[in-house]
């Protein structure tokens, strides 16, 4: 027992020593390791989108140690209380660890109880079930419902077999429920995602505002940031828009409680207050941005129709599809508030159809946003009087509008699981944009991502129903053409007709037209809205459900096979965070039982399709596109021939087991002795990680998305790099040619990103001309203005518009 | 049989105006231990000893509901037990 005190003291006494020393605090104590005998490998932390470095520490095969790791620049050497779980997320008692089928005498049945198979049996039954349902739907028939928790060679290899492999589109990641809005928004002001700039906008910023981000509690080591930032700086300032009291508003210099969704409503109130107080940046807005709307009557999320609503629902879906608008609505939108119309939403299908609009409309536009008429609005407190509240949206317009001040916009899912929330996205950068404060250093509107690389891999690989990596979309054929010839796969094997988003999917399991999924890295049965529907449709409607994961969830008690996945520091990675830094990690321990690699079982699984199932002639219904037959997808085999691939070649030896994902030796040097659980379970001479994660690269580098080589990321003076990576550089603020090389030379910014990149001039009552002005370089911004659900105004009462935004060139002001 | 043993190492900040009022909360909380302190930049360095990983996630939040604290970050996390690793 004393043997068993002295070693906790010493424990102890050694944890305060490192702690201290971590924190470069004056010397403190004796630094001695506080656990003997352990090796330590660096890494990422997988709990949010943060990104913090994390250093693992092994000993005897087993998980010991966390520590924050102190060279990386993101964390600094913290973590938050989900960092504590690096380790212990291995060890719950609960891991699954053998492949569980539903199973009654001996057999498949979807009534049956759990029967723990060998992977053989498992991946029979998974291949059974999907040729049967292929042979009869084709590729829409079958889908994977991923995760911005993927790894970067998960996601890849998902994407790959099921578009080119699979010739199905029907891949979507939990993302969409979290980051969709932030998406559209980036995708329509700038043509490319995701942040201009990085965490280092903190240290650099004199007002930092949190809008609908509890960043206390939700990123609390960007959080550590600013108020160590804040505390160091007496002329900085913190303001917290919130719509309750939270533990952000204790280290704030102003809390602004306001009504839930009455952000919109402020944002233009602050853009109509710098227009008004002249404080629009000119030159970099006339040089830079131009002005966009777009309709208004958009609609909301649920079905168009009311087929399988239950009865309790009937109602909410009627008011979705006809909405009265509320007095405050009307005033926003310039119609009589004494009869508010009700109005038809008539582009549910086209919310980001947007036109270009005037600096003078957008003026008009935000006329109504006075300040009386947004106080009254938003206030949030009952307790406040008025007359502070104006005070405080006052103070936080001045922020925006002092051409003096750099400020920092962060928000999370207050914006963008918003019911406008591509919209207050959009808004946010208008006013960024308007005053210039934005891709400039201290600067910046940045959307704080959830999951650890919902950037990195969901968004950037693209495991999205209409996108190929690198920002690319199924529907284009010149991006089909390059992902083919990346691929080396017959012209017409991409699907054109874009896939099943995530919650579609659940609505195709319910209505029939889905019949075999397969789960990865998510739990969507517990974490889609109206769950209630999408658990009995997983229950009673004919589909085979496959799950893959490390622990039984609700999705793991409503599928048909369960596969047992290995975790975090159980298999090789990289993930992309918020500020798009890739980071990586190797194996450091063993899974347990037979959980295998995600990336073993997309392989492994891709042996059982020949060319010849699945590159033969396929239906899919709707598709229609130039080019392709109406409703078929061609038979490519010929092709295939020409290409050198035997028609009985397996999807593994044309998609991954090809010749130059085979020339990554394994073993590598990289790997510095840790083993490969992918490696071993396939028993292969290559590294399919390394391979996957190279052919990735070339989809990105040239545009605009360049990243590094694999074993770069691994290099010890390496804790990530943000791309775009250039000459082994990395980028902090995209679009300024002081900082990004792809910038091109003769301007000060360059909002150079390709996508919907030419748009109709219109009025604020909707486009005047159907042809399209293209705007190379520039950003644009739409926003939706009003209270709660519409954007301003209308000239009728079926389209209206969003007040829009502009970009900015980098001078005077500042 | 040994006891089941976590220690973490925890970077408190405080308020400077409530400097030493949260120090002396932190040494009355079970478990936690105040090793070393840092008045200008309001920065104080803890121990937290708790049986399960679950135990220190739960006592960091309540490190961090202390009044006057702005930030309590985790830096140092020992997961093993004095006989060897922890677990099952």
């Amino acid at each position: 027992m004393s043997c068993e005190l002295s070693r906790r003291e010493f424990v102890i006494a050694s944890v305060a020593a490192a702690t201290a020393a971590a924190l470069r605090l004056p010397a403190y104590g004796e630094t001695t390791e506080p656990v003997e005998g352990a090796t330590w490998e660096k890494g990422v932390c997988r709990f949010c989108g943060v990104g913090c470095g994390v250093l693992i520490g092994v000993r005897d095969g087993r998980l010991v140690a966390v520590k924050g790791d102190p060279d990386n620049p993101v964390n600094r050497g913290l973590l938050c209380a989900k960092g504590y779980a690096n380790a212990e997320i291995h060890y719950g008692a609960d891991r699954l660890t053998k492949p569980l089928l539903r199973m009654e005498n001996g057999r498949w049945d979807p009534n049956g109880k759990f029967r723990p198979v060998a992977w053989e049996r498992a991946f029979a039954e998974m291949e059974r079930q999907f040729k049967k349902t292929y042979a009869e739907l084709g590729p829409t028939g079958i889908a994977i419902m991923g995760s911005g928790q993927y790894t970067i060679p998960e996601g890849y290899a998902a994407v790959k077999l099921l578009k080119a492999g699979w010739r199905s589109n029907n891949i979507d990641p939990n993302a969409r429920h979290c980051m969709a809005s932030a998406v559209a928004a980036f995708i329509q002001t700038f043509g490319i995602d995701e942040p201009a700039g990085c965490y280092d906008d903190i240290e650099l910023a004199d007002t930092i505002v949190t809008w609908g981000a509890n960043m206390a509690e939700m990123h609390p080591i960007l959080w550590s940031r600013v108020v160590a930032h804040r505390m160091a700086h007496e002329n900085v300032r913190v303001i917290n828009l919130t719509t309750y009291t939270n533990r952000t508003s204790d280290a704030a210099d102003v809390e602004i409680v306001i009504k839930p969704q009455s952000d919109l409503a402020i944002w233009n109130y602050i853009a109509r207050e710098i227009i008004r107080r002249d404080a629009v940046d000119r030159a970099f807005v006339e040089r830079h941005c131009v002005f966009a709307t777009g309709p208004t009557d958009i609609g909301y999320g649920m079905r168009g129709d009311l087929k399988r609503a239950f009865e309790d629902e009937r109602d909410t879906l009627e008011r979705e599809r006809r909405v009265r608008l509320t007095r405050e609505e009307a005033i926003a939108q310039r119609l009589d508030p004494d009869d508010p119309p009700v109005v038809e939403q008539k582009h549910r299908g086209s919310a980001g159809a947007h036109w270009m609009i005037t600096f003078e409309q957008l003026r008009e536009a935000l006329e109504p946003y006075t300040l009386e008429f947004v106080a009254e609005l938003a206030r949030g407190d009952a307790e406040e009087s008025l007359e502070d509240f104006k005070k405080k949206l006052e103070l936080l317009a001045d922020h925006y509008a002092d051409a003096a001040r750099k400020v920092v916009s962060f928000w999370t899912m207050g914006f963008n699981q918003h019911t406008r929330g591509t919209w207050v996205n959009e808004q946010a950068y208008m006013v960024h944009l308007l005053t210039g404060k934005y891709a400039r250093p201290g600067c910046n509107a940045f959307s704080l991502t959830g999951q650890p690389s919902a950037c990195g891999t969901a968004r950037e690989v693209g495991t999205f129903a209409h996108r190929l990596p690198a920002d690319m979309v199924v529907a284009n054929p010149k991006h089909r053409q390059r992902t083919e010839a990346v691929w080396r796969l017959p012209e017409k094997t991409l699907n054109p007709k874009v896939g099943s988003h995530i919650t579609k999917m659940m609505r195709d399991i319910e209505d029939g037209t889905i019949r075999w999924l397969w789960v990865q890295v998510t739990n969507p049965f517990q974490s889609t809205a109206n769950a209630n529907h999408w658990l009995h449709a997983a229950r009673e409607r004919d589909v085979f459900i496959v799950v893959s994961d490390v622990y039984p969830t609700l999705s793991c008690k409503v599928a048909d096979l369960i596969l047992p996945s290995a975790m975090h520091w159980e298999k090789w990675g990289l993930y992309g965070n918020t500020e798009r830094r890739t980071q990586a990690w190797r194996q450091v321990v063993d899974p347990p039982g037979e959980a295998r690699s995600d990336v073993w079982q997309i392989l492994e699984f891709s042996k059982r399709f020949r060319l010849r199932e699945v590159w033969g002639r396929q239906p899919v219904p709707g598709l229609e596109a130039p080019g392709f037959e109406s409703g078929v997808l061609p038979d490519v085999l010929e092709q295939a021939r020409a290409l050198g691939y035997d028609p009985d070649a397996t999807l593994y030896d044309v998609l991954f087991a090809t010749e130059a994902a085979r020339a990554h030796a394994w073993p590598d040097p990289v790997a510095r002795g840790r083993k490969n659980c992918t490696v071993e379970a396939a028993g292969l001479d290559w590294f399919p990680e390394k391979a996957l994660f190279q052919e990735y690269v070339q989809f990105g580098r040239g545009h605009h998305h360049d990243l590094a080589d694999f074993d770069v990321y691994f290099r010890d003076d390496v804790h990530g790099l943000r791309w775009p990576v250039i000459d082994g550089k990395e980028t902090r603020w995209r679009f300024n040619g002081e900082y990004d090389p792809l910038v091109s030379k003769d301007t000060p910014f360059e909002f150079y990103g390709p996508a919907l990149k030419a748009i109709p001039r219109g009025t604020l009552d909707g486009p005047t001309s159907p042809e399209k002005v293209p705007l190379p370089g520039k950003a644009r911004s739409s926003s939706g203005p009003t209270p709660r659900r519409r954007s301003r105004r209308t000239g009728n009462t079926t389209s209206g518009c969003a007040p829009a935004g502009c970009s900015s060139t980098g001078t005077a002001a500042r | 049989m040994t006891e089941a043993f976590t220690c973490s190492g925890i970077a408190v900040v405080a308020r400077p105006d409530r400097f030493a009022e949260v120090c002396q909360a932190l040494g009355e909380l079970s478990g936690v231990q105040v090793h070393a302190q840092d008045p200008p930049s309001g920065r104080i360095v803890v121990t937290q000893v708790a049986p399960t990983t679950t135990e220190q996630a739960d006592g960091l939040r309540r490190i961090q509901q202390i009044p006057g604290v702005l930030a309590a970050d985790l830096v140092y996390h020992v997961c093993e037990t004095p006989a060897g690793p922890a677990g099952e």
